[in-house]
């Protein structure tokens, strides 16, 4: 988990500075910020090349933005929200799937029992629960996942996630609450095998 | 559900619910695997440990550089 290196305190007289025209200051916030952002897009559901990408754009944005962000909200929470616009375009550029360009994993959830079976340890099954997450995320519509992705692997509050992802918060809590049940239905076979 | 989970219903509603779920087993069953799947959740690493925040923030100070240069 990536803890703040920095205090609220700290973050706003960067933040200050930085507005002043400060790269030095900007760098320090990015280097802050950006393992999380880089997390949020990968789990949005880009590539690392293309989170890459992304997270580079996000902080372009934001140091031009500067001067418009209300520190109202977090400074992460804003982040979020360039983040989470930013993969969406990205996400819509991309060809639609065809046969081709398809997975060679994509029935890998509908194997999972099969795969679990073979794996009693607990600490394989953590890991092999991280790349099944994955891909159960990959097969989320992606309003639902960015939903999951804020609240529950980000770990942003509600009102936080709500305003990240642009919307209010019962819109936000609907969409948590289905892609929650979406992921459970698609992680059943882990989540039965961990109640065993 | 989720609002249960995330302690986000007024006690009426959580009584409700938890009277429900004591008599049904379906829904007993998918609450259970709902707050597994939280816990797996929240557990998870942030990020991947191969993200660099120094390169990330080099590469976006060139990026500012080249754009202020055209």
């Amino acid at each position: 988990m990536n803890q703040p290196t920095i205090d609220p305190a700290q973050e706003r007289a960067l933040i200050a500075r930085a507005r002043g025209g400060d790269e030095g200051a900007f760098a320090q916030l990015v280097t802050e910020h950006s393992a999380r952002v880089y997390g949020a897009l990968r789990r949005f559901g880009l590539n690392p090349q293309e989170a890459d990408e992304v997270a580079q754009e996000v902080f372009v944005r934001a140091w031009r933005g500067l001067t418009r962000f209300e520190e109202r909200s977090q400074f992460s929470t804003w982040l979020y929200r360039i983040a989470f616009n930013e993969a969406n375009r990205r996400l819509a550029r991309r060809p639609p799937p065809t046969p081709s360009n398809q997975p060679d994993d994509e029935d890998a959830i509908a194997a999972l029992p099969a795969a679990l079976g073979t794996s009693p340890q607990a600490h394989t099954l953590d890991r092999e629960f991280g790349q099944m997450l994955e891909r159960a995320l990959a097969e989320l519509p992606a309003d639902l996942r960015a939903a999951v992705v804020l609240r529950d692997l980000q770990g942003l509050s509600t009102k936080e996630a709500a305003a990240a992802a642009g919307v209010r918060q019962a819109a936000f809590k609907s969409r948590l609450h289905r892609g929650r049940m979406q992921l459970r239905a698609l992680l059943e076979p882990y989540l039965r095998l961990e109640q065993a | 559900m989720s609002a249960y989970l995330d302690s986000d219903l007024r006690r009426h509603a959580r009584a409700r619910l938890e009277r429900h779920t004591a008599e049904c087993a379906d829904c007993r069953g998918v609450l259970g695997e709902l707050r597994r799947l939280l816990a797996l959740l929240h557990g998870q690493p942030l990020s991947e440990p191969a993200t660099d925040g120094s390169a990330i923030a080099t590469a976006v100070l060139r990026r500012l550089h080249e754009s202020a240069d055209h």
